[in-house]
């Protein structure tokens, strides 16, 4: 061990591995807390720009973003320079991802008065097959109870994400609904929803309200526009009309015992372990040959 | 050109025959035996009663076969091992890889296999075919169903199933010579992207500060609320608009489908007329068409943009879709001719949609053969419904007589179990339909 340290070569080489094997054991204990560059709290706009950096295709697209909100209000979208009425509770648009786009929101029951703007912050995009983009938006869902809070003097943030299949609620809603998990107030729902899923928009409701009157000075988008599309059509079998039944005359109708009936005609089950004999057992009359 | 056979011990009899110009896969199958009107008189298979999944209420315990399938299907999936005796058709794909989160968009997708052909070749199923538009796709925007997705399913003499995996669809069968075999279908993919939410509320610290000098409580109450209660004459302008637009849309595609009824083919021993979608050589007769390749891989792997209303367009004009010449063609046909020792269970899986929103209804048809030369028996049928399918109770069907048999599984939809009571000969199949709401 002493020849190690003859020369200065040695003595130095020896420093900096011992130099390197610190970093690596700190960076290692340390490496326990994740630094998250893109946070939801972060200023408007900044979330999504750097998802826009990260992925520059995501700025050529105008994905198709539809909003829902209680029936018996209004929304209204913002933008440079006007306002864009739809009278409409329901609102199809189409966003790029990197602006923050802004609507309003009013006529909720008992706060007619009440005028709230919501700002949407597009991260992501979808790949549906060529053609459906418009009827398969990402649906961003307000729900009464957010519009409550924000009333009540609280800043709502929404993470809206692609659910991943793995990490589905199994229950059946509409797309008009929206499952909804609340997180507190020491954890970033941006987070929470990369384990859930694909964080796709940023919904935040209760900043600042515009001045002087006119909502086009709350916000300046700088990049594209909004536009408004219309609503995404739903198609259900249930609406064409049934095909109809063959008359055979020599053939059947193969029917099945459903899960309630079957035990009642069914004969007991049989579960122990029988050899297949091919000799033995001979095949009765089902045999069509 | 020949190529080697190494991957299918148990299929490489006299000949084949491949052209190595692609990577998809089509498998013809030919026993000389039924091929020659010579079915194998004296061939008996048992037939032995079938528990139902859901009736085993006392899973029995697992002897030593079932310990050793298990093993074989651990070793097979994680170590990599391919010698699979359960294997009732071929090998099949490895366990799907997971969704990449935030991957770059220029990650072009790969096609790895067409239909429930390419079973044949060990390849892993990659993103659905909308790659002819340069388009990228991502996987987490797709329901998936059938296949047999992670560990391969393995069934035991005393009928345990083993890796039984959600979207999984098997069929297994028992042979003349005393196996149980396993065959997996297809994969279909139906575009349908759910979402949610993740809420944080928060609120000022100083609220009880705040909340005594403002004016939040003479807000609150004040009385134009009630006024304002009357005053919703808007609603009714706007339900009459949405709906006008509404039923335009569905009245579309009522024009469309009594078109279709025409040109319907009619099934024998079926209760129903096949539905568009279905309207295949392969579905009706279990004979794959080069022709129709592209059509099938349409149904298989939503390969291009088919919505309800462009059914009849390729029926009525009687045109092939403009998908033949594109890379969804099958580029390699491979040709077996089995010694008649082999049984073979051919399952494939098509959806009458690509693409679906929540609450609409999707049929799937199902559609085994049995491709040897011998008789098989105890066919059963599993489909292990993914969450975000719900079995439509009473739309099921089936050609052949069959129990039926559905329980909840573990990811809070169903699995759906057809038990085909008789033994299927030679060079026969039936089809099996039903209806699922995409949640």
């Amino acid at each position: 061990m002493a020849f190690l340290l003859k020369t200065r070569k040695n003595v130095l080489a020896i420093t900096a591995l011992t130099m390197l094997l610190v970093l690596l054991l700190g960076a290692s204990s340390v490496g326990q807390v994740r630094h998250n560059r893109v946070r939801s709290d972060m200023a408007p706009g900044l979330a999504a720009e750097r998802f826009r950096k990260a992925d520059p295709d995501l700025a050529r697209v105008s994905q198709p973003v539809r909003i829902v909100a209680p029936a018996e209000t209004t929304i209204d979208v913002l933008s440079n320079e006007s306002v864009l009425t739809t009278s409409q509770s329901k609102v199809t648009m189409g966003l790029a991802v990197g602006p923050v786009y802004q609507v309003k929101i009013s006529g909720l029951n008992l706060y007619e008065s009440v005028e709230l703007y919501p700002s949407i912050e597009l991260l992501g995009r979808l790949y549906p097959p060529k053609g459906m983009q418009n009827r398969f938006p990402i649906e961003i869902a307000i729900t009464r109870d957010d519009l409550l809070q924000v009333i009540d003097g609280s800043m709502v943030t929404k993470v809206i994400y692609l659910e991943h299949g793995d990490m589905v609620v199994p229950h059946r809603h509409s797309p008009d609904q929206q499952p909804t998990f609340d997180v507190g107030a020491n954890e970033d729902p941006l987070r929470a929803s990369e384990t859930l899923g694909r964080p796709m928009a940023i919904l935040r409701i209760g900043s600042r309200v515009p001045l002087n009157g006119n909502p086009a000075d709350t916000i300046r988008t700088i990049g594209p526009a909004p536009i408004l599309l219309s609503e995404p059509v739903q198609f259900s079998l249930g609406d064409q009309p049934s095909r109809p039944a063959l008359p055979h005359a020599g053939g059947f109708k193969a029917s099945f015992q459903t899960d309630q009936t079957r035990s009642q005609d069914l004969p007991p089950v049989v579960t122990t372990n029988r050899s297949v004999d091919t000799s033995a057992n001979v095949l009765s009359n089902h045999n069509r040959n | 050109m020949p190529t080697t056979c190494k991957n299918l011990p148990d299929l490489c009899g006299i000949a084949k025959w491949a052209s190595l110009t692609g990577f998809h896969l089509i498998v013809l199958t030919i026993a000389p035996s039924f091929a020659n009107g010579q079915v194998d008189q004296a061939a008996r298979l048992p037939v032995e009663t079938q528990p139902s999944v859901h009736q085993a209420s006392a899973i029995p315990e697992r002897d030593e076969q079932t310990t050793r399938l298990a093993q074989a299907a651990w070793q097979s999936e994680v170590l990599g091992f391919e010698d699979d005796p359960n294997s009732g058709f071929a090998r099949r794909p490895r366990a799907t890889r997971l969704p990449q989160r935030h991957q770059n968009s220029n990650n072009k997708p790969k096609f790895g296999s067409f239909g429930g052909f390419s079973m044949i070749r060990q390849t892993t199923w990659e993103e659905p075919a909308t790659e002819r538009d340069n388009e990228p796709t991502r996987r987490d925007e797709y329901v998936y169903d059938g296949n047999d997705r992670g560990l391969k399913v393995k069934v035991d003499r005393s009928w345990n199933m083993i890796g039984l995996d959600t979207e999984d669809t098997v069929g297994h069968f028992d042979t003349l010579d005393g196996r149980r075999l396993v065959s997996p279908s297809n994969r279909v993919a139906i575009y349908a992207p759910r979402f949610g939410s993740v809420r944080r509320v928060d609120r000022v610290f100083n609220a009880r500060l705040s909340q005594p000098a403002g004016t939040v409580d003479e807000l609150t109450p004040i009385a134009r609320s009630k006024q304002a209660d009357f005053s919703t004459t808007n609603k009714q302008h706007i339900a009459v608009e949405r709906h006008q637009g509404t039923r335009r849309a569905s009245g579309f595609i009522d024009q469309t489908r009594g078109v279709l009824a025409e040109n319907t083919t009619e099934l024998y021993e079926f209760a129903n007329t096949f539905a568009p979608y279905e309207h295949l050589s392969l579905i009706r007769l279990g004979r794959a068409e080069e022709s129709q390749s592209a059509r099938l891989a349409l149904g298989m792997q939503s390969a291009a943009v088919w919505q309800d209303n462009m059914e009849l367009q390729v029926f009525a004009d009687n045109v092939q879709p403009v998908i033949v010449e594109d890379i969804a063609k099958v580029q390699e046909l491979v040709h077996y001719e089995t010694d008649g020792e082999n049984s073979i269970l051919r399952v494939v899986k098509i959806a009458s949609k690509i693409a679906a929103r929540a609450g609409e209804k999707v049929q799937f048809t199902i559609r085994f053969d049995n491709l040897s030369g011998k008789r098989i028996g105890n066919v059963t049928l599993i489909d292990n419904l993914t969450t975000r399918l719900e079995y439509v109770k009473g739309s099921a069907e089936c050609s052949l007589p069959a129990k039926l048999v559905t329980s909840r599984n573990d990811v809070g939809s169903r699995t759906l179990r057809w038990e085909i009571k008789n033994p299927l000969p030679a060079g026969e199949g039936g089809i099996i339909r039903f209806e699922c709401v995409v949640r």
